[in-house]
Order: structure tokens, then sequence, then C-alpha cells
């Protein structure tokens, strides 16, 4: 779900930086407002190292295997802490293995952090439910709307950038293999959230921001 | 190995992100083939040897390798070859030759200006460049955290394969509570490691900041020769 250098046009890739300047700057200055702003950096911190490493999680979904994104859990967890750490999570994986790109960095870092920050408003708004069911919807819905948001934002700035254009029928089944391709994620990712903030609400509540 | 283009993190960073984005900006064939003549030029100039590139572009390039073969039978009127149902088009195969061409150039150079520079010396210089000191901070941390997460999580992943026994289900469950343990596992040492850093003077007032009048007049020629060859190229790409 990274867009790599050399697909979009140059006012898409320096638009997609200044909208995640502006939603950086958003979140630094509501950091800022914290009684504290250190107090959730090396939580941060861990969480960007873990986002930069589940690249490494495979889960098996036959007939191939899916790696985890995690937008929702970060999103969950960090709350405006998400999108400055996501960008830095983006920023080491185009300079560290090539995934990604560097003029798509803030395109890529909106379309991970816009559903991080969507994780954390439904979180915040109804993560304070108490009944299991309930807990584990609301989880589920963070962890799986959060990636099919990724992937529709995704999709359409892909379709949008692409240098030649796709003929209607091309285009209906690019979007509809793109949204195939990713709904295992999006399950998979919402049934280990849904497990990650059950297992920390029981044993470190404090862990999660948003509740 | 040569000299590398330039010495000083701060205007490599400056240098890579103008000829990266005016990389992004070329369509026209002519300034296509222009693009590549100087990303080689780049690589003869840097010393970087070609086996270490193409290491770094093997798993990047698979990702858009997808699109390029894609793109020339799915997009454009003008057919201009055709083998059973399938067609190639001329507007497609121009778009995917750009795409690849300029994803690889873009690649290389990342690898040329940043690939052989330390995180820690990069994070530097992006604070040296402006970066608000909380990225610096959290940027700091990670790549503090990050191989300890690694081996953390390689180790946890054998235990919980030598457990066994979950069902196609349970793995999600227990994938979830493995990433769980190792995030409070994670958590804790995290604010050690932070209230350490700061009790070692961290983040402390007063920290110097790289002297903007120390870079080497070299590198400042270099950098505008650099912002030079990317206008030329912006200039040939409208022109043709």
């Amino acid at each position: 779900m990274h867009i790599p250098d050399g697909i979009l046009p140059l006012g898409l890739s320096l638009g997609g930086w200044a909208i995640a300047a502006g939603l950086t700057a958003l979140s630094l200055n509501r950091i800022a407002a914290q009684p504290d702003p250190r107090a959730g950096l090396p939580r941060a911190a861990m969480m960007t190292a873990a986002f930069f490493a589940a690249a490494l999680i495979h889960i098996p979904v036959p007939p191939s295997s899916v790696h985890l994104v995690l937008p929702g859990l970060m999103g969950a967890m960090l709350g405006w802490y998400a999108l400055p750490a996501i960008l830095i999570g983006l920023a080491f994986q185009a300079v560290m293995f090539g995934h990604g790109g560097l003029t798509t960095l803030g395109v890529n870092a909106v379309i991970l952090g816009l559903p991080a920050l969507a994780a954390f408003g439904l979180t915040r708004t109804l993560g304070h439910l108490n009944q299991r069911a309930a807990a584990a919807i609301v989880g589920f819905a963070t962890g799986a709307g959060a990636v099919l948001l990724a992937v529709a934002l995704f999709a359409a700035i892909l379709l949008a950038g692409l240098p030649a254009h796709l003929d209607a029928g091309a285009e209906r089944a690019a979007i509809t293999a793109l949204a195939l391709a990713h709904l295992p994620l999006a399950l998979a990712e919402g049934m280990v959230v849904v497990a990650v903030l059950g297992f920390l609400r029981r044993t470190s509540p404090e862990m999660i921001v948003a509740r | 190995m040569r000299a590398d283009p330039i010495t000083d993190p701060r205007l490599r960073v400056a240098a890579l992100l103008t000829l990266a984005f005016g990389f992004s900006a070329l369509h026209a064939p002519a300034a296509l083939a222009l693009m590549v003549v100087a990303t080689l030029g780049l690589v003869w100039w840097s010393g970087t040897p070609a086996r270490r590139l193409l290491r770094a572009l093997r798993l990047p390039g698979v990702v858009v390798a997808g699109l390029v073969v894609v793109l020339p039978f799915t997009s454009g009127d003008h057919v201009i070859a055709a083998v059973g149902p399938l067609t190639l088009r001329a507007e497609g195969l121009a778009a995917a030759t750009g795409i690849a061409l300029r994803f690889v150039a873009i690649f290389t150079l990342i690898v040329v200006f940043v690939g052989a520079l330390p995180l820690s010396h990069l994070i530097g210089a992006l604070r040296g460049l402006g970066l608000p000191a909380l990225l610096v901070d959290m940027a700091l941390l990670t790549l503090r955290h990050i191989e300890d997460l690694r081996h953390d999580l390689a180790r946890m992943q054998t235990a919980m394969r030598l457990r066994g026994g979950y069902g196609w289900l349970g793995r999600f469950r227990a994938t979830g509570w493995l990433l769980a343990s190792l995030l409070l596992r994670s958590h804790a040492r995290s604010e050690r490691v932070y209230h350490a850093m700061i009790l070692r003077g961290h983040g402390a007032t007063g920290a110097a900041l790289p002297d903007a009048a120390s870079v080497p007049r070299a590198d400042k020629w270099a950098l505008a020769g650099l912002i030079a060859l990317a206008a030329s190229l912006l200039v040939v790409d409208h022109l043709a």
C-alpha cells in the first residue's frame, strides 16, 4: 500500500507533501497542547518501530500470506502522535528498504495517516464501551476499517495519478482486483487488532491512549 | 571508490530532494534520456558499486514491475501490436517506460546520496534543516528500538511456532497476543531508554546545531551544480 517514486505527477506528489505537512503540524500542535507533550514520545517511538517491523509479521491467508500494516492500531494507541509516527516509519522504510518512495512520502503518509486519525476518532468515541462484544466490534472496525480506508485512498490516488488513462473497464477491473487483494488483509488486521486491544485493556489499559 | 558528490549530510538531503522532485516531473523522451545519463554520471562520480545498487533495487523493483507490465496492455488507444487477446498500445508503453526510468533514477539517487549514510547522521542532517525537535527525538528513539524489536519479534515468533497447535482462526488471536506482549515489553524499555537519554543531556537547551558556515565550499558548488542540472532537465522537458 505504498506508492513508489516515478508514478505520480509532480503536482500530486507536492500536494501529498503539503497535506502531510499540514496534518503533521496539526498533530504537533495538539501534542504541544497536552500537559506533558513529551510523555507520549517513548510509546510513539516504540509503535513506530513496531510499524516498521510489521512487514515482518506474516499471517497465512490461503493461498498466500499477508503482512500487517497497522494504521488502525497506531491511531488507537497513539492518538495525535500517530501521524508523525507513520511519517517517520515510512521515511525509514523508504531509505532502508526502498519500500515506498521519497517524492511520494507525503502521499503515502496521507494514505496511512488519515485512516489512523479516523481510527483514533472512532476509538475515542466508542472505546469506552466495556462489554466484551461491543469492544470487540469497535476493535475490529478500527483495524479492518482503517485498512479499507487506506486501500480506497491508495486506489483513488494511484488511478488519478497514472500518467496514462485506463479505459473504464480496465479501471473497474483494477479497483476490484485491489479491493479483493486487500480484503484478507483487512479481515486479518481487524482480528489481530481485536486481540491486541483486548489483551492491553486487561493488562495495561493506560497504553490505549484513545480509550 | 571515488569521492562522494557532497560530504555535508544536510546538503546531500537538499540535493537529493531537488533532483528527485525534478526527475519526477520529466516526461519527454529527450528529458528522460538525459535523466538516465545524469543518473549514470552521479553513480560514476560517487563510486557506488553497481552490485550494491542492483541488490537494493531487487525488492522495490518487483512492486513497480507489476504496474509496468500491465500498463502497455491496458492503457491507450493506439494499438502497435496484437498477440491473441493482448494488444500492445503506444500510450501505455510510453507511460510504463517513463515510470520505470523515473523510478530507477530516483531510487538510484537515494542510494547514491543517503544509501551509505548512517541513519543517525541522516536524522542529524534533518535536524540541521529545521525538522521539529519532537520528530527528531521520535526518529532517534525509533532507530534505537528497531533492532531490539526485530530481535524480540524473531524470538517470540519462534516460540509461538514451537508451541504450535493453533487453528487458522486461533492464529490471528495468537498473533495479536504476540504483538501485544511485544509492545508491553518494549514500552517499559522505551520509557527507560528515553529517561536515560534525557539524564545524559539529550535535548538540553543550548545543544549546538551544526554550523551552516562550516559547509565546505566544494559542497556548495556541487549543490549549485546539481540544482542547475535539475533546472536544465525541466527546461528540456518543457521545450521538447
